[in-house]
């Protein structure tokens, strides 16, 4: 893991001295190579193995590689697609040192990312939280129109303040666990605070799961604290909003896992189900709501962002194995299927540069390829059959029968009924119809649709031993005891 | 003795997150953030004497230079340059807004009051203390409406997180502190120059532009 | 019999002392100034001097008018008799609550805001109101800082609380005991009518307070109601000097104790009323509308101090 974080830190400062066209080709080698690394950790973790590095800060078990693969592979495709959408910019009067600008910040915020994964110490994953805040925010502005600054304001200021919830949670779950553990650093390891668990001080840790919920689930997007998602989602970057939607949402998420997992082992796990429950409906209602009446096409993806952390969210919260191992996966299908959706709508928008739904018509005659992967991760999105996402909503809906929440099972396949219809009328609007318009297709937009589709496809009708076998480890992970 | 004097200062830190929300002008706001930040350095120091850490001798000395000079200077600056109304302007007034609060710190105090901290405290009631901090730094940030005020209730926040940390035990690993004060300077520096474009984008911020903000 | 004589003299005491602390005050003010400013006896030449002129009605003033300036001095001056200064023993230690203390000073309150609005002028009932708003917004804070201390003492009764503060009990609760001042301060300066809240030194139409209610007093009335508030003053500093400088408050009768008593207690008044006058000079009048918001924020600092206490 040492050589994922090296490449990315240097990659990021020493990309700043290149020229451009280097760049693009660079960034390509690099995302491949750390998805090579990320690869070659898997067949060290099958099983409940962990794996430790540099001093137990870092580490490797079953649950941090389920995330960190379709984090790179994510990396990887947005890595490609990034220099067509690029060079379309660039054509379209964007000045090259922002270009680099650009490439600057995204390493440095995949580099935060890996920390978040890799870490075993929540005092630093709370740092490299607030550093994917910090480096993110210069993103969302990156267009320097007035909507794109209000957007990173509201950004760096909602995420800044829920992450210092955060903190706060860091800090009681350090109080619960000093008097174990000892003064210093060890006292915030996973590792540790996991074998000592038993003895905790449970309303301490109530109080510090309540902040995680709130503080990094501002980060994942959950409900009460969302309101920066759908406004940084569509003022970014294309590439951007596909890495930020996929895997920064499903990490903050990670994050809470990990301390309801801990939660868990102290007597909480009603409470936190209960809570899981609750956002995760909330959230779905909500976006379900703002999807229905929406214009701009980024924030439609935006808002089922949201709804499908909210699922994720419900289906841990469901407290039976099937209902994380849905959870999990649903994760997983989700980063794909959002790094599709945003790469199409992404070179529609390059083409067209507006974001109104209603003022884009018949896509089919003007861009074709991607018109069709659109309806192809418009379909896969919303959960329709044989796509990947169909199978965890599947496995969503059947723990939660199993575990008899017939009301909320009802309430929430009503939420998503509707969200499907939604998806299908607006993005319907953009496809169909007439128009003389013909723009240029650029292969490299397209090779990473193609790829994520594939994947997709995948996953949907086979479940691979390795695959099946890490996913079953960080469902044990989760759920050693009680559950 | 020595705890009733953390307390104490705890406690000082508490009135001048009361006194952030009764205040209305932008210049008074900042000072009395970086008093509330030399009270919160104060206590760090006073523990790091305690105790005789030198962990904590850093602590404090990163608090004084960054919060009770850096950031404060900054903000100055900033509100000097934007030629902003240094009114503040609020969405509760401010009568209300101090009953609000006070009854967020008697709920907070009732919210603890049962918490065994266990191991070595200083003090049990620096917990709730902070708590309520924190309840008053969010409330600063949901109730103004001006960019910067935001800022400084996020700042008022984040100081009383800071006193928690090193206050109620005898602080937290120093990685983790400094990885605190790295992330409060980047913040408040990127959120300086944000208020800096969105003033050079919007004009002037009147209240119809931030209220644009709450959609 | 030496109970007795104590009390009279500690009633005596208050009583005579008070148009004092206003003189400390204004030449404390002046000196800061750099004037030299009126002697600190000058309060007592003005009553004085009032007492020897005529007192001019107003045409349409009523009754109200002729009595309530003797209501509002009367008040004050039986409630000295409540007081503790430098022994429990008191005119009223049978009865001396300080909840009753506190209610009945709203009397003279009421009294005084009736006369303003009977004087039939536009300034009077503009003062009145504003009066009434104050201490309306004053009384919170005020109760808040009495049941902290009638908690800690376990009695209302004022020479019980000032025995407890005096056996070292502000130690023992030092934060508590630090808000509860704040708090008290607060309501003083809000009582007593003084900067921020009330500008006892100008007639200006748009700030006034207190003076806007007196402004068409003359002669007897003038001199009862200014006696009035200058004693409403030094309660309110008597309560606060026994209760944070606990100092003085003597359970001997020798008369050694009763001159240190005497004398720890002048020097304690003084040095509030130099602090007062201090804190005054470095200050500006709140506007009006933020009277409101200070007074808020003394009732937070009680709250706290209670709490803390408490919880």
């Amino acid at each position: 893991m040492i050589y994922i974080l090296a490449i990315e830190l240097i990659w990021a400062f020493v990309l700043y001295f290149l020229p451009l066209k280097v760049i693009y080709r660079a960034q390509v080698i690099v995302s491949i190579v750390l998805l090579g690394i990320s690869f070659s950790l898997i067949h060290k973790v099958i099983g409940e193995n962990i794996f430790f590095e540099l001093h137990k800060y870092l580490f490797v078990d079953s649950l941090n590689i389920l995330i960190a693969v379709p984090l790179f592979f994510l990396f990887f495709t947005v890595s490609i697609y990034s220099i067509g959408y690029m060079q379309k910019e660039v054509l379209h009067g964007l000045e090259e040192k922002k270009v680099k600008i650009f490439y600057f910040w995204m390493n440095l915020f995949i580099f935060c990312m890996s920390v978040v994964l890799f870490s075993n110490n929540f005092g630093i994953i709370w740092i490299a939280i607030e550093g994917t805040t910090l480096s993110t925010t210069f993103l969302i502005g990156f267009y320097h129109t007035k909507d794109a600054i209000k957007a990173s304001w509201q950004y760096i200021i909602i995420c800044s303040f829920g992450i210092a919830l955060g903190l706060f949670g860091v800090i009681t779950l350090y109080f619960a666990s000093y008097s174990l553990l000892g003064e210093g650093m060890p006292s915030l390891d996973w590792t540790n605070i996991i074998n000592v668990s038993d003895g905790l001080n449970p309303l301490l840790l109530k109080i510090a799961f309540v902040f995680f919920l709130v503080g990094f689930g501002t980060k994942a997007g959950l409900a009460p604290m969302h309101s920066w998602l759908p406004d940084a989602h569509s003022q970014s970057p294309t590439p951007i909003s596909a890495l930020m939607s996929g895997v920064l949402l499903s990490s903050a998420l990670y994050i809470i896992l990990r301390l309801k997992t801990i939660a868990n082992r102290v007597g909480l796990i009603t409470f936190t189900n209960h809570l899981f429950l609750f956002i995760g409906i909330l959230s779905i209602f909500i976006a379900a709501i703002a999807i229905i009446r929406q214009t701009d096409y980024k924030r439609l993806l935006a808002y089922s962002s949201m709804e499908h952390m909210g699922l994720m969210v419900f289906a841990f919260g469901i407290g039976n194995r099937l209902g994380i191992f849905a959870g999990l996966l649903h994760m997983i299908n989700h980063v794909f299927a959002k790094g599709l959706m945003f790469s199409s709508v992404g070179s529609v928008l390059v083409n067209f540069h507006t974001r109104d739904i209603f003022s884009i018509k018949g896509l089919y005659k003007s861009m074709p390829l991607t018109a069709i992967f659109i309806t192809l991760g418009l379909l896969a999105i919303t959960g329709t059959p044989p796509f990947n996402i169909f199978i965890s909503e599947f496995f969503i809906i059947t723990s939660a029968i199993k575990e008899g929440m017939y009301f909320e099972i009802i309430f929430v396949s009503l939420l998503l009924v509707i969200i499907f219809g939604g998806f299908l009328y607006l993005f319907s609007q953009m496809l169909m119809g007439d128009t003389d318009e013909v723009k240029k297709e650029d292969f490299r937009m397209l090779v990473p649709m193609a790829l994520l589709i594939l994947v997709m496809l995948y996953f949907g009708v086979t479940m691979p031993e390795d695959f099946k076998a890490i996913l079953n480890g960080a469902v044990n992970i989760i759920s050693a005891k009680g559950v | 003795m020595f705890s009733d004097f953390i307390e104490l200062i705890g406690a000082f830190v508490l009135v001048l997150a009361i006194l952030q929300i009764s205040s209305d002008r932008l210049f008074f706001s900042v000072k009395v953030y970086a008093l509330q930040s030399f009270f919160v350095a104060l206590s760090i120091f006073v523990i790091g004497l305690y105790s005789s850490s030198n962990d904590l001798y850093i602590s404090a000395f990163l608090t004084l230079l960054i919060k009770v000079i850096i950031i404060p200077f900054t903000l100055f600056e900033a509100i000097k340059e934007m030629k902003i109304k240094r009114e503040i302007e609020t969405y509760i007034n401010i009568t209300n807004s101090l009953m609000i609060i006070s009854s967020i710190i008697i709920i907070s105090f009732i919210l603890t009051r049962y918490i065994d901290l266990g191991g070595e405290i200083i003090s049990k009631k620096i917990f709730p203390i902070s708590l309520s901090i924190i309840f008053v730094g969010a409330f600063i940030m949901v109730s103004r409406k001006k960019p910067i005020t935001q800022l400084i209730g996020f700042l008022t926040l984040e100081n009383g997180i800071m006193l928690a940390a090193t206050s109620v035990t005898y602080g937290m690993p120093l990685i983790v502190e400094i990885g605190i004060f790295f992330d409060v300077i980047v913040g408040a520096t990127m959120a300086t120059i944000i208020i800096h474009h969105i003033n050079e984008t919007v004009d002037d911020i009147d209240e119809r532009t931030v209220e644009n903000f709450e959609e | 019999m030496a109970d007795f004589l104590i009390a009279i003299l500690q009633f005596i005491l208050i009583i005579t002392i008070a148009p004092l602390i206003s003189g400390i005050i204004h030449k404390t003010k002046s000196l800061l100034r750099g004037s030299k400013g009126a002697s600190i006896f000058q309060p007592y030449y003005n009553i004085l001097k009032l007492f020897q002129k005529e007192v001019v009605l107003s045409k349409d003033a009523s009754w109200i008018s002729i009595i309530a300036p003797y209501i509002v001095a009367a008040v004050p001056i039986v409630l000295a008799g409540f007081l503790p200064v430098f022994n429990s023993h008191t005119l009223f230690s049978f009865n001396s609550d300080i909840i009753a203390l506190v209610y009945t000073l709203a009397l003279g309150t009421f009294f005084l805001a009736l006369y303003g609005f009977d004087q039939a002028s536009s300034f009077g009932g503009l003062g009145s109101s504003r009066e009434m708003m104050v201490a309306s917004l004053a009384e919170p804070a005020l109760m808040m800082v009495i049941f902290t201390f009638a908690l800690q003492s376990n009695s209302t009764n004022i020479s019980t609380i000032f025995e407890h503060m005096h056996k070292g009990e502000f130690l023992q609760f030092p934060v508590s005991s630090i808000f509860a001042l704040m708090a008290l301060y607060f309501v003083i300066i809000a009582e007593s009518g003084r900067i921020p809240i009330d500008n006892p030194e100008t007639h200006l139409e748009l700030t006034m307070i207190h003076e806007a209610m007196i402004l068409d007093a003359s002669g007897r009335s003038l001199a009862l109601l200014e006696i009035g508030s200058f004693i409403k003053t030094a309660i309110f500093l008597t309560l606060f000097s026994n209760i944070f400088i606990p100092f003085g408050l003597y359970e001997a009768n020798s008369f050694l104790a009763i001159f240190l008593g005497i004398l720890i207690y002048i020097i304690k008044m003084s040095l509030l009323a130099v602090i007062i006058a201090i804190g005054e000079m470095s200050l500006a009048k709140l506007r009006y509308f933020r009277i409101p918001d200070a007074m808020m924020f003394g009732f937070v600092l009680s709250l706290i101090s209670m709490i803390v206490y408490r919880l």
